[in-house]
């Protein structure tokens, strides 16, 4: 315990002292982010997220609002795990939520869990110190498993259906003492399944994340947030559906209060995808909130 | 090897499978304004539809189907009409009303925009079959 306590004491003090040492893997504000620093050994991390649908995309690209008395909206509380090896950062979610929609005629309610994910995270490299020369980014390598634990079906379905591996690479990189950029790129194949009554295979899925984060201070940290998703045409029947592929792009911002002397974190994000034809298509369109607290020793 | 490039090995093997997809067809999708002319999965159906309403719309619409034997034979029967948006789930069906030499598929309601497969459950004599088709709603 005490030489846990000197360890975290020794990385403030040298997070203080030394510029760089704020350009961690630790900024924790997004999927790829790692909950704990190479300092620590496990946390945890309670979130509730509020979605709000706010339109949706047609097949060409059109963007449609909903009508009064439309509504799409979720509330979901998420509790995600932690522990790291050294490097590699194990990481377990699970959800739970409501989900209240009507739409056209139709209405529906979905309560229950939500999938479940496993991640693995691995810090591979980390960036040069200022001292050293060259300008390589810190490399994280992903690689996660979405379980289909949720309701999956009906007008306000609350998941995939379907098992989702994917492998992704996080780029980071500190540009000035105070801004840190931060890219990741994710491709998902997900299995096949019958959660229609029919075989279905969904499209596989290519995502990408810029993130640029503001160290206002040594505890506070703001970002902005820019999200690119594509997904593959679905597979019904063993036919795949052309047509079906979806798009959508997102803008977020996102406040995080980490300090370096405390175990606890929070923040809050809010995503939108704004309203504006082409940059969607079968899809909807939402404006997420998420409010986090979280624990790391 | 490391035992993290091994954990890689074994995500990519995963992975891989399950990106890979199944042959592309195209897709008939119903154009607004005119009658739609389709044949059955396993051939054995022509099948020609008619939307009631004017234009093609998010929310409840109805339409005739007209079948034929693709081949000579007894007149085909329609049994069932649903409608799937499969990536997300949804899932919308309708009732089936003979009229006359028709049937006439009602209320079924496409309530999210994007593109709706429509899957209509046919019978030839004891064969039954399948016909497709997409609606894309604005």
């Amino acid at each position: 315990m005490k030489r846990a306590l000197f360890a975290l004491a020794l990385g403030a003090l040298l997070c203080l002292a030394e510029p760089s040492a704020r350009a961690c893997s630790c900024s924790g504000q997004g999927p790829a982010s790692a909950l704990t620093r190479s300092d620590q050994t496990w946390g945890m991390r309670a979130s509730e997220r509020l979605v709000l649908g706010q339109g949706q995309y047609d097949a060409q690209g059109n963007y449609r609002p909903l009508e009064s008395p439309e509504h799409d909206r979720t509330v979901e509380y998420v509790l995600l795990a932690a522990y790291r090896v050294r490097r590699l950062e194990l990481a377990a979610s699970f959800a739970y939520g409501a989900r209240l929609a009507q739409l056209s005629n139709e209405a529906g309610r979905t309560l229950g869990f939500g999938d479940s994910n496993l991640r693995l995270r691995y810090e591979a490299t980390d960036q040069p110190e200022p001292w050293q020369p060259g300008i390589a980014p810190a490399l994280a390598v992903l690689g996660t498993v979405r379980l289909p634990s949720a309701r999956s079906t009906g007008i306000a379905p609350r998941g995939l259906g379907a098992t989702e591996f994917a492998l992704g690479v996080v780029l980071e990189r500190s540009l000035t003492r105070a801004f840190r950029l931060a890219l990741l790129a994710q491709v998902a194949g997900r299995l096949p399944d019958t959660s229609l009554g029919v075989s279905r295979r969904l499209g596989p899925r290519a995502s990408a994340e810029l993130t640029l984060s503001y160290f206002a201070t040594a505890d506070w940290v703001l970002s902005a947030l820019l999200s690119v998703r594509w997904e593959g045409n679905v597979t019904v029947r063993q036919r795949q559906q052309d047509g079906t592929a979806q798009r959508l792009t997102e803008v977020g911002a996102a406040l995080s209060w980490q300090p370096w002397s405390s175990p606890f974190r929070a923040g809050v994000a809010q995503h939108y995808a704004p309203a504006l034809d082409v940059l969607g298509a079968n899809t909807a369109q939402n404006a997420t909130s998420e409010l986090w607290l979280g624990y790391v020793r | 090897m490391p035992r993290f490039l091994r954990l890689c090995c074994l995500l990519i093997s995963l992975a891989a499978p399950a990106a890979c997809s199944s042959a592309s067809e195209p897709t008939t999708v119903f154009a607004p304004g005119e009658p739609l002319s389709v044949r059955s999965q396993a051939a054995l159906v022509d099948a020609t539809i008619t939307l009631q309403e004017p234009s093609l719309e998010r929310g409840v619409h109805n339409f005739m189907v007209e079948l034929r034997a693709a081949k000579q034979g007894p007149e085909p029967t329609l049994l069932s009409a649903e409608a799937t948006m499969a990536a997300h789930g949804h899932r919308a069906s309708a009732s089936v009303l003979p009229s006359g030499a028709r049937y006439r598929v009602q209320d079924l309601d496409l309530f999210m925009s994007g593109r709706w497969l429509v899957s209509l459950g046919v019978t030839l004599e004891d064969c039954s079959d399948i016909v497709e088709f997409a609606f894309d709603v604005p």
